[in-house]
Order: C-alpha cells, then sequence, then structure tokens
C-alpha cells in the first residue's frame, strides 16, 4: 500500500490561505475568526452532538481491533475465543504471555534488529534528503527541474516489482540475512527528498543562503549552519515517519531476512506458524510489537498528526 | 527559527575557506558539489530501485531458477504462458476485486471524516490522533488480528452477524471469493481510512471559511456547500489520493498473504484471494521460478501504470465539472 | 466428537496447549483404513561444521535406542525411528494417563509398521500444496473427491512447471 511518506498533491485552488510552516495548524486562525460573522447558531464550522457521536463510532472501530487484541493476549488460554460469547474482559495473564513470546522466538533479537534498522534508516534518510532538498531549493545547477521531476516520478514506481532481481542483486552482494539488505536500499527515499525541499523553499529565505555564500561559505557549511536549523522540525517528522515505515515494513524483510534473524514482524509471523495457532501467544506477540509504534505514536502525537497534514498540503 | 542564520552566517565569513567573491555562479570544483548532494538518492534508486525493474525485465525473458540461476534465454515464452495460465485471470480478477471493495468506501469514508473532523472540535488532537492509530499498527499485526476476527468458529464477527441475525451459520471467510475479498477490503480500510481522513483534512482546512459562511447566508445547507464548495476545493488531494490509492491497492500482498494461516502464497484453496503479487511471491519464492515471476511483475507493472493513468483522466474530469 | 489427526509427538503439544483441564477428556485411536506420516526430524552432520565429531556423537545419541524409548515415553511423546525399538516392550506397553490411558505404543507403533513409504522428490513443497488444497476443498463441500482428486494432479503439473 501507499507510503505513509506519500506526500500530498499539489496546493488547493483557492488562494489566500498562509502557507503551512513547519508543523501547522491549518484552520486554527481561520475558524475563529470566522465565529464573530456567523450569521444563526448554525455555522459551518459548528460540532454538534451527532458529530461527536459518529466520530465516537469511528474512533471505536478504529480503536476495537487493538483492544481485542489485549484482551486475547491476556488471557490464559485460547479459551477466551470459544464460547458463544466473546470474552471482552481482559484477563491477567499478558505479563506471561509476553514472557513466552520471548521465549518461544528470539524477540529480543528481533527488536534489536528492527530498532537497528529503523534507527539507521531514519537517520539516514533525513540526513541524505536534506542535502538533496537543499541542493534542488536553494542550489543553482544545470538540469536541476528535469532531476527534480525524475525525483518526482520515482515515486510512482512501484519497487516491489522489481522484488526479485533485487532479491538477486542482495544475494550477489553478499547482503543477504544481514540487516544492510534492508538499510542500504533505504539510505534515502524520493519523498524525503521532496519534503525536505519543500521545507527548505518554505522555511529558508533565498537571501540567507545568499550572505552565506557571498561570506564565502561553501555548499556544505551553507547547509548545515544556515539551512539545517530552519528545517528541523520537517527533519524529525520525516525521522519519524521512516522510522515507522521501517519498523512495519514486512514484504521485503520477508525475503531478505532468514526467520533467525528477522525483524519484528517477521517474528510475528514465527509465532503464528507451528502445527496449531496459540492465539494468546501470537497476540502477546502483536501487543510487544505494537507497543514500542504506539507508545511513541503517544508521545509524538501532534507532530504525527501535522506532519501527515503537511504532507497533504505542500507542494 | 531558532538559530539566528544570519549572524551565523556572517561569522562564517571571519574564517573563509575561500577568497570572498562578488559573482553567484559559483567556481568549477564548486560546480558539482550539487550534484554531489543529490547524487545519493539517484545512486540509491539506479541501484536499487531501477536497475532491478529493468533486470526484472532481463529475467522474465529467460528460464531462470531462483536458486540455480540462468537457464537458456526463451523469449516472450513467460508471458505466452502467463496468459494461458487460468489463475493468472483468477488473480487478476481478485487484484481488482479487492482493489476496488477497499479504496472506493475506504476514500468516501474518509472524506466522511474528514468532513466531520473539519470543525471546531473539543481535544481537537486527540480525535485525529485516535483516528490514525490504524495506520501505525503493522500489516503483520493487523492481518493475524483480523483474520481471528473473521475466523470461522470463534471470530467476534461472525457472532456480531449472528447475534444481528444477519446470518444462521458461521461464515467461513477464507472460503469463498466474496467473503474473503469483504475481509480483506476491511483489513485494508481499517488501515488507511484514517490516514487519508487526514490528508483530506488538511487540503479542507485550507479552504477560506468565508466561502461557507456567505453559502450558509444564503441558506445552503451543509450538503450543498460540501459537494459545491469543499469538493472542488480539495480536487487535487482527491486526485493524489485515487492515485497513490490505486499504486498500493493493487500491490496488496501482506493482507492477502496473512489471511491465510498457511502463508503459503495460494490465497486460498482455489486462489479465492490471491492477489498479483501474492502470484508474484509464489512463483518466484515458493516455486522458484524467478523467470515466470518476472514476468508478472512487468504485467502487474504496466497494469498498475494504465490503471494509475486511467484514475487520473478520470478523477480529473469528474473533478473539473463544479456541478 | 472433534477429533485431530495425531502423529506420536504431537500428544505432548496437545497436553501443552489443552493444559491440566483436558486430562482425560482426550483419547487416541488408529486412524480407519490405515494412517500416514507426517513430519519426523532428520538430523545431519555437516561436514563444514566446527565440532563435526562431537556432533555425530551426539546425533549417535539421540538416536539410540534408550534416548528413544525414553522420549517416547516421557512427555514429549515422539516415536522412535529405530524399528527395533518399537517392538520393544517399553515402548509397546506405554500408555498415556492425560489420553485416557490409551494404548500410545500399540497404535503408534502398529501403524509405524503398517507404513508405506511415499517418495519425496526435490519438489514435494510445491507438489504437495495443492493436494492440500483438494483436501482442503472437499472439506469445504466444494467439490467432489474425484473432481479434487484431477485438479490437484493437474496443479501440481503446473507447479513442476512453473
Amino acid at each position: 500500500m501507499a507510503s505513509p511518506l506519500a506526500t500530498g498533491g499539489p496546493r488547493p485552488d483557492t488562494a489566500g490561505r498562509p502557507t503551512a510552516g513547519d508543523t501547522p495548524r491549518p484552520g486554527a486562525h481561520a475558524s475563529r475568526r470566522s465565529v464573530r460573522s456567523g450569521g444563526g447558531p448554525r455555522h459551518h464550522d459548528s460540532a454538534g452532538p451527532l458529530a461527536y457521536a459518529l466520530l465516537a463510532a469511528v474512533v471505536l472501530a478504529s480503536v476495537f481491533p487493538l483492544y481485542w487484541t489485549f484482551v486475547v493476549a491476556s488471557h490464559g488460554d485460547n479459551s477466551v475465543l470459544g464460547g458463544a460469547t466473546p470474552s471482552l474482559a481482559p484477563g491477567g495473564h499478558l505479563f506471561e504471555n509476553i514472557g513466552r513470546v520471548f521465549d518461544t522466538v528470539d524477540f529480543w533479537k528481533a527488536l534489536g534488529n528492527s530498532v537497528t534498522v529503523a534507527a539507521s534508516t531514519a537517520v539516514s534518510n533525513v540526513l541524505l534528503s536534506s542535502l538533496a532538498g537543499f541542493a534542488f531549493a536553494k542550489l543553482r545547477f544545470p538540469g536541476r527541474n528535469a532531476l527534480l521531476v525524475v525525483v518526482v516520478t520515482t515515486v510512482m514506481v512501484p519497487t516491489q516489482l522489481g522484488i526479485i532481481p533485487l532479491y538477486l542483486l542482495v544475494t550477489d552482494m553478499g547482503l543477504y540475512g544481514r540487516l544492510s539488505a534492508l538499510i542500504v536500499p533505504a539510505l534515502v527515499s524520493a519523498v524525503g527528498v521532496f519534503w525536505m525541499r519543500q521545507a527548505m523553499e518554505e522555511n529558508i529565505p533565498d537571501e540567507l543562503v545568499e550572505a552565506a555564500r557571498v561570506d564565502g561559505a561553501g555548499p556544505l557549511r551553507t547547509f548545515w549552519y544556515v539551512a539545517w536549523p530552519g528545517v528541523r522540525s520537517t527533519a524529525a517528522v520525516l525521522g519519524m515517519f521512516t522510522f515507522m515505515f521501517a519498523w512495519n515494513d514486512y514484504f521485503w524483510p520477508l525475503i531478505a531476512l532468514p526467520p533467525e534473524n528477522g525483524t519484528v514482524q517477521i517474528a510475528l509471523n514465527q509465532l503464528a506458524a507451528g502445527y496449531y495457532t496459540d492465539y494468546t501467544l501470537m497476540l502477546a506477540g502483536v501487543v510487544v510489537s505494537v507497543l514500542p509504534v504506539l507508545a511513541l505514536f503517544a508521545v509524538l502525537a501532534r507532530r504525527i498528526v501535522s506532519g501527515v497534514m503537511a504532507g497533504a498540503v505542500k507542494g | 527559527m531558532t538559530v539566528d542564520a544570519a549572524g551565523t552566517a556572517r561569522t562564517l565569513a571571519s574564517a573563509p575557506e575561500r577568497p570572498p567573491r562578488s559573482g553567484i555562479r559559483p567556481r568549477r570544483a564548486g560546480r558539482l558539489v550539487p550534484y554531489g548532494f543529490i547524487a545519493p538518492f539517484f545512486l540509491v534508486f539506479a541501484l536499487f530501485g531501477l536497475y532491478p525493474l529493468l533486470y526484472t525485465l532481463w529475467v522474465s525473458l529467460h528460464r531462470w531458477d531462483r536458486l540455480t540461476g540462468d537457464g537458456g534465454f526463451t523469449g516472450l515464452a513467460n508471458f505466452r504462458d502467463l496468459f494461458d495460465d487460468p489463475d493468472f485471470y483468477t488473480a487478476t480478477f481478485n487484484t481488482f476485486s479487492i482493489f476496488l471493495l477497499s479504496t472506493v468506501p475506504q476514500l468516501v469514508l474518509a472524506l466522511a471524516v474528514a468532513w466531520l473532523l473539519d470543525r471546531r472540535l473539543r481535544a481537537r488532537t486527540a480525535w485525529r490522533a485516535l483516528v490514525l492509530v490504524p495506520q501505525y499498527v503493522s500489516v503483520v499485526a493487523v492481518a493475524l488480528v483480523f483474520s481471528q476476527l473473521f475466523g470461522r468458529d470463534f471470530g467476534v464477527v461472525n457472532w456480531v452477524l449472528e447475534q444481528l441475525g444477519l446470518i444462521r451459520d458461521p461464515v467461513d471467510w477464507t472460503a469463498d471469493t466474496w467473503s474473503s475479498h469483504l475481509a480483506i477490503s476491511c483489513m485494508v480500510m481499517w488501515r488507511w481510512t484514517g490516514y487519508n481522513a487526514l490528508i483530506y483534512l488538511a487540503a479542507m482546512q485550507a479552504v477560506p471559511r468565508d466561502l461557507y459562511e456567505s453559502a450558509l447566508v444564503d441558506g445552503a445547507g451543509r450538503l450543498l456547500t460540501f459537494r459545491r464548495i469543499t469538493l472542488p476545493a480539495i480536487r487535487p488531494t482527491l486526485l493524489f489520493t485515487v492515485v497513490i490509492s490505486t499504486i498500493g491497492g493493487l500491490q496488496l500482498f501482506a493482507e492477502p498473504f496473512l489471511f491465510d494461516p498457511q502463508a503459503n502464497a495460494e490465497g486460498g484453496t482455489e486462489h479465492q484471494f490471491q492477489t498479483l503479487t501474492l502470484m508474484l511471491y509464489k512463483y518466484g519464492f515458493i516455486n522458484n521460478d524467478a523467470g515466470y515471476a518476472s514476468a508478472i511483475s512487468w504485467v502487474l507493472f504496466l497494469v498498475i501504470a494504465a490503471v494509475a493513468a486511467v484514475n487520473f483522466l478520470v478523477v480529473r474530469r469528474l473533478g473539473g465539472s463544479a456541478r | 466428537m472433534a477429533t485431530i489427526t495425531c502423529p506420536a509427538w504431537m500428544t505432548g503439544l496437545i497436553q501443552t496447549a489443552a493444559g491440566t483441564a483436558g486430562a482425560g477428556k482426550w483419547d487416541i485411536a488408529s486412524v480407519p483404513g490405515g494412517g500416514g506420516n507426517w513430519g519426523g526430524s532428520f538430523l545431519t552432520v555437516p561436514k563444514q561444521g566446527k565440532h563435526a565429531k562431537e556432533a555425530a556423537e551426539l546425533a549417535d545419541f539421540l538416536t539410540s535406542a534408550d534416548s528413544e524409548k525414553k522420549i517416547f515415553t516421557g512427555p514429549t511423546g515422539s516415536l522412535p525411528s529405530l524399528t527395533d525399538a518399537l517392538s520393544d516392550p517399553a515402548v509397546q506397553n506405554t500408555r498415556k494417563a492425560y489420553f485416557n490411558d490409551a494404548p500410545t505404543g500399540r497404535i503408534f507403533a502398529a501403524s509405524a509398521k503398517n507404513l508405506r513409504p511415499s517418495f519425496r522428490g526435490t519438489k514435494d513443497q510445491q507438489v504437495r500444496i495443492p493436494f492440500a488444497n483438494a483436501l482442503q476443498l472437499v472439506e469445504q463441500r466444494k467439490e467432489s473427491p474425484a473432481a479434487a482428486w484431477s485438479k490437484a494432479l493437474a496443479d501440481a503439473e503446473k507447479n513442476l512447471k512453473h
């Protein structure tokens, strides 16, 4: 499915909105402004009880499968699934089951692998995308526009389809089974370049770059001292997204890594395999795999939400 | 910006690495630096993105075993066998069916959710974050959980349907085409609706409120303003999500793969939910026939390109007529 | 009455999964018409291994009559691979209390003795899948056994070609 790093399309046709900055809250000012101009009790922006009820239903649907996962994972055995009525109350065996997860597959190693791959990919992508974004946004060189178009088109290329030769290539390079097989092809992404270019465009005034150049700073210094500090927010969001995307990736790690040296997603798969399915074990594994990401998400929720929405409005 | 960049730039000048110059064009060696900055991307893409895609074409023209390698040039034999293979047509049908079932309701639902969110809500960020949660649960987790929810004997979905009196016997969701497609679409919808809703929300929030207020003054209801003002305004975003969803939706792998507890890429006893990517995986990594799998890859690539293009044109045309 | 095909090694798994609550609620019987084989392990000592000699000794130990008898009579329940061990009184007289004192020794040993070996070639996995599908089709009541069999044969041929 489309990468969560996918950026939004061109700006909406209506003009006159201030451009979204690094952590935009689009519409926040607008809606406050429109309050006083409202004619009657009904505003376009008002949220009645019906709206809240419908939203609550949507949120319930979003959250229920996770809650149910937690319920099953906290029971002692599969009996939670049998019976006429599915039980919706958590049991008391969550930690015990999580312990079993770590005993059944080498989950620590899988977690470590996932963290290594996700973190490396995130750091590398942010750095290299920022460099490229800076070049596209603030440096002048022949072929810049054409090359930018190429970058944008590559987003459309479904890389999943080159999976067989990619596997052959990685094997020939001696990377099969090693984490580098996951990291190297993801060192820098088109979407990352595009995002950072947008961020540079919007946040780094040309005059500053010119001033630096006139004062004798080379492109690298200009990047590091002038441009980079201004786009740190976007870089953080890009890093978060890259991390999560790498953490959740399944298809390529499934192919490039053996089960003994897999990522968390592969290890999850291992739990589901076997002669019979121990659902409490399997879903306890899901809980463990999902917790780090959800924790990160909870802490960074506002940033992530703005990041997703910013990606929709930019360029 | 928290750093006084201007001041920093001036400080740099105190220890110049090159003699200051007044022109705008950099010196000869400096001219290559921008290319150096963008090189990593092009290198990575060329090696791991473009080359495999082209190599796929090359492999598809050979008899090529994944383990033993090149077995000789066979021209278009793989493609010919593919077009003679009934499983190919089944997989194509499945791919489109699941794609439509999962994408169309999902984007419509996302629009509705975005419309609900496009208001002055209390705890605005909380609502948005909660709606986004499914996106950050991995596909494996989603597939495992949903396969359980859609289990024949102990699944919650069957239980609910029976309670509501909609079914008498438990549905074996993996057994039939329509049921498996429905279940898989639910998985995909669950995962992506919130994300697309936020994308639409962002676009909607950029619409000037004055337009709505004046429409309200003119007596227009909410639905009318949605059709006449909101939709046309977010048309580019709609276009974008349609194209991206198309590209992703036609490549579905993890959901159908993990929906089958056996995980052998068969997509069910009669390939009822085997998508083209699943078929690719089966022939490439289980049957080890890289040549055949590569042929499937390229056909899928062309299908995706064609459908994405059609989608783009259709949505652009539809949105263009502001009814 | 719910049934499940059960090789000897599964008895241990069933006990673990069903837990103490399941004790006495299970029993074991021979498959009408003769059973088959499911799974099994093969011990290999690769030449490239660092401790090939010790590995070989370990393999010998694990497959010795004594070890195999112990494994069978213990909680794991895997059937001895040495055909002599199958006739050993210790094996023949084994009963599993968990399974209502089922005479597992006699049942599984008899099944093993009557087994007709099936050939497993290099494409075993690819050929096996269509047959598993066919069986499931019959179970799902979507095909008659005869039709499913032909389908399995045709699909297996296709998997051999591609």
